[in-house]
């Protein structure tokens, strides 16, 4: 199997020009797991493996694929519980249980290996190692299928928290600081997109004015997104859409961040299937293109993430995306950033200036309507803060927009192209997706 | 209050060993004339190892922002909550920052803007860390 | 310049009628003991559902507590899940505003049973005694 770092998929630099796949590469299946808040730890179809395997059904299911047709499978076996949530509950509950979970694989973890073997997928050419999160595998499953290592390729983020719990435990449990936690944990920051943000929030608040709690209609619209979007955890959950008054009394985690500021993690699994433009004509789902992919990785300058960075990060991602979709601000129909932490939204609808959001202005914008029956139905998909933390629903709700598919979430202005992300500002990246291929 | 202590390694030995010394000591890139903290193998800047010496930088900054841990997630720091979190920039680079609880400024009050300089305090015996204090 | 300066909420958002709570508002001189629950982890209606049943909060209202919850849970989940069960409760708060039970109830003890260290955290700052929800709380079902 071919190590994701061996093959030059990434688009990760200034002057790439317009990709060069621009319209060849189609999205034409998704799938979503349940979301849960945790694994009971009993029920074996509900383990991150059997979660992986539904989503990968459905998203089949949705294009009219059958199994012998998949010659592509990109899943990263990264999973929120361990190292990156700092959890003690980094494994699964010994001794292991029947074939297949007799080892982590399939309950903590799951990758292309793993599934090929427990979905019978025979004539897979293409299953690297490796690899990165979804905000990647969805540009490496356009590049591969563009580039011609495989035509029908499953992408799946299995997204595994045992308990249902984040950076609790683990090193957080630990007296000593070692790495690169020697220049964080002893003044308090355990790490985490919350302290990578709230700073250059607070500095963005004090350098264009607001306060912190004019999130609170972005927030709230996010909830009310996610009630309408089926599959998610809020919706499948009854959790009540929160109010005004829930936000601004509610308590601070960081303060200013507020809990109502966070998203729930969660374990589900998403899978979407990628193929050539060719291809997807004679599948059961109208196509979604893929019109560009990017990707960054930039390094911080000192310990602590500043504004003037942050903005000229996501400044940088805006100017690659565009370029390399062969597109303006004004083209994009469709904006689903990520919101795993209301705090950071901000940063990326600034950037990208979506319906002519300048820096400084996103406060103001979301004072106005965005809902997504108004003109500017801004983060259509609820996001992780009203779907749980998938980070899949910025993905899925955009191709369901330009499918015309969306249900109650369907905006009401056109829908012909999509920029989705799952993202930190330094890390990650974008998509935009096409209605039409050009 | 009982901070983590933080541990020692290859890169970042002779940093804490000043700081031990009640010393604030940065990495200096001889080639692009340019402070880096935290220590790395090479210049952020230019990418090159070979210029990379230490230099003893005078400690004083300015509050860049600040928040307060009300629910963290660090057991040893459980007790400590709520505390301050700032970010302070160092005056000869203002690129260069770092956290700081600021002792002596009581959660919810940190006066963002102001002066502050490096203090030390013992996390350990025989391990200090550097702090930072209102001026 | 300080910073995370928040607007204040109103003190105490549900205080729904009740006998038992009347008698202790803040003021009257008969003192009697109060719990608070919290939910997710702690009754068996949370997520994840705790030890400590509806039958059990029945119980313990009987024996003459003043009850109600403290949560994250939003109030108005709070009281939805009260009154689907067909408990009155004396306040329900959210997790950082037990002070405000304080001010508002008068009672010899005060009791906050839950499952996280903010539990803890915010029972011991507003003179509450913390409770895990385990055995180590049989003996507040016991006639007081």
């Amino acid at each position: 199997m071919t190590n994701a770092n061996d093959y030059k998929w990434r688009r990760d630099k200034d002057g790439m020009g317009v990709w060069e796949h621009r319209g060849k590469v189609a999205i034409v299946g998704q799938g979503h797991s349940p979301v849960d808040r945790r694994w009971d730890g009993v029920s074996m179809d509900k383990t991150l493996g059997a979660y992986s395997m539904l989503a990968c059904q459905k998203a089949m299911d949705e294009a009219g694929v059958t199994a012998d047709q998949i010659d592509g499978v990109i899943c990263c076996d990264s999973h929120i519980a361990g190292p990156s949530g700092g959890s003690a509950s980094k494994w699964a509950p010994r001794p292991y249980f029947a074939p297949p979970y007799d080892s982590e694989w399939g309950l903590t973890l799951v990758n292309a290996q793993w599934l090929i073997k427990n979905m019978g997928l025979k004539n897979v050419k293409f299953a690297p190692t490796g690899l990165p999160t979804i905000s990647e595998m969805v540009g490496m499953a356009a590049q591969a299928v563009g580039d011609g290592l495989c035509t029908t390729c499953l992408m799946i983020y299995p997204c595994g928290n045992l308990e249902g719990r984040y950076r609790r435990g683990g090193e957080n449990a630990d007296d000593y600081a070692k790495g690169a936690r020697q220049w964080t944990v002893p003044w308090g920051n355990h790490g985490g997109n919350d302290f990578i943000n709230i700073f250059p929030h607070e500095q963005y608040c004090r350098k264009y004015g607001g306060q912190h709690d004019d999130l609170a209609p972005f927030v709230i619209n996010q909830h009310k997104n996610g009630m309408l979007t089926p599959w998610g955890f809020n919706a499948t959950h009854g959790i009540d859409p929160i109010t005004v008054d829930d936000y601004v009394n509610s308590r601070f985690i960081l303060r200013p961040l507020r809990i109502w500021d966070c998203d729930r993690p969660v374990q589900t699994s998403t899978a979407l299937l990628f193929t050539t433009a060719d291809r997807a004509k004679d599948m059961k789902q109208k196509p979604v293109y893929v019109l560009n992919h990017n990707q960054y990785n930039f390094k911080k300058r000192s310990t602590q993430e500043s504004l003037d960075e942050i903005e000229l990060w996501t400044d940088t991602a805006a100017k690659r995306m565009y370029e390399g979709a062969g597109l303006q601000p004004k083209d994009v129909d469709i904006f689903n950033p990520y919101d795993g932490y209301s705090i950071m939204t901000q940063f990326y609808l600034e950037a990208f200036q979506w319906h002519g959001v300048k820096r400084g202005d996103a406060l103001k914008f979301y004072a106005g309507d965005i809902s997504v029956k108004g003109p500017h139905p801004f983060s259509s998909s609820g996001g992780n803060l009203g779907t749980g933390r998938t980070r899949s629903a910025m993905y899925t709700d955009s191709i369901e927009q330009l499918r015309g598919t969306a249900g109650a979430r369907q905006v009401t202005v056109r829908a012909e192209t999509a920029l989705a992300a799952f993202t930190t500002p330094s890390n990650g990246g974008w998509i935009m997706l096409g209605k039409h291929p050009s | 209050m009982p901070k983590l202590i933080p541990v020692a390694d290859e890169s970042s030995k002779p940093f804490w060993d000043a700081v031990n010394a009640k010393r604030l000591l940065l990495q200096h890139c001889g080639a692009c004339n340019k402070l880096q903290y935290p220590p790395q193998a090479t210049c952020q800047k230019c990418n090159k190892g070979d210029q990379l010496t230490w230099k003893e930088v005078q400690g004083k900054g300015h509050i860049a922002a600040a928040i307060t841990i009300e629910d963290g997630r660090l057991n040893r720091r459980m007790a400590d909550m709520p505390y301050n979190l700032a970010m302070v920039t160092l005056d000869e680079d203002p690129s260069v920052n770092f956290y700081a609880n600021l002792p002596g400024t009581p959660p919810y009050k940190v006066p963002v803007g102001a002066a502050v300089e490096v203090t030390f305090e013992e996390v350990a015996p025989g391990q200090l860390i550097h702090e930072w204090r209102v001026v | 310049m300080e910073v995370g300066l928040h607007r204040a909420a109103p003190i105490l958002t549900i205080p729904l009628p009740l006998k038992g709570r009347e008698a202790n508002i803040k003021g009257d001189t008969s003192l009697a003991k109060l719990i608070s629950f919290d939910i997710d982890g702690t009754l068996e209606t949370g997520d994840p559902p705790g030890r400590i049943t509806m039958v059990m909060v029945r119980q313990v209202q009987a024996l003459g507590y003043i009850i109600g919850s403290c949560s994250d849970r939003t109030v108005s989940h709070q009281k939805r899940m009260w009154q689907q069960h067909g408990i009155e409760v004396a306040f329900t708060v959210l997790k950082h505003r037990l002070d405000e039970v304080k001010a508002q109830y008068a009672a010899e003890h005060y009791v906050h049973i839950g499952d996280t260290n903010m539990d803890k955290y915010h029972a011991e700052l507003h003179g509450f005694t913390y409770y895990f929800p385990d055995n180590s709380i049989d003996h507040l079902w016991e006639p007081i």
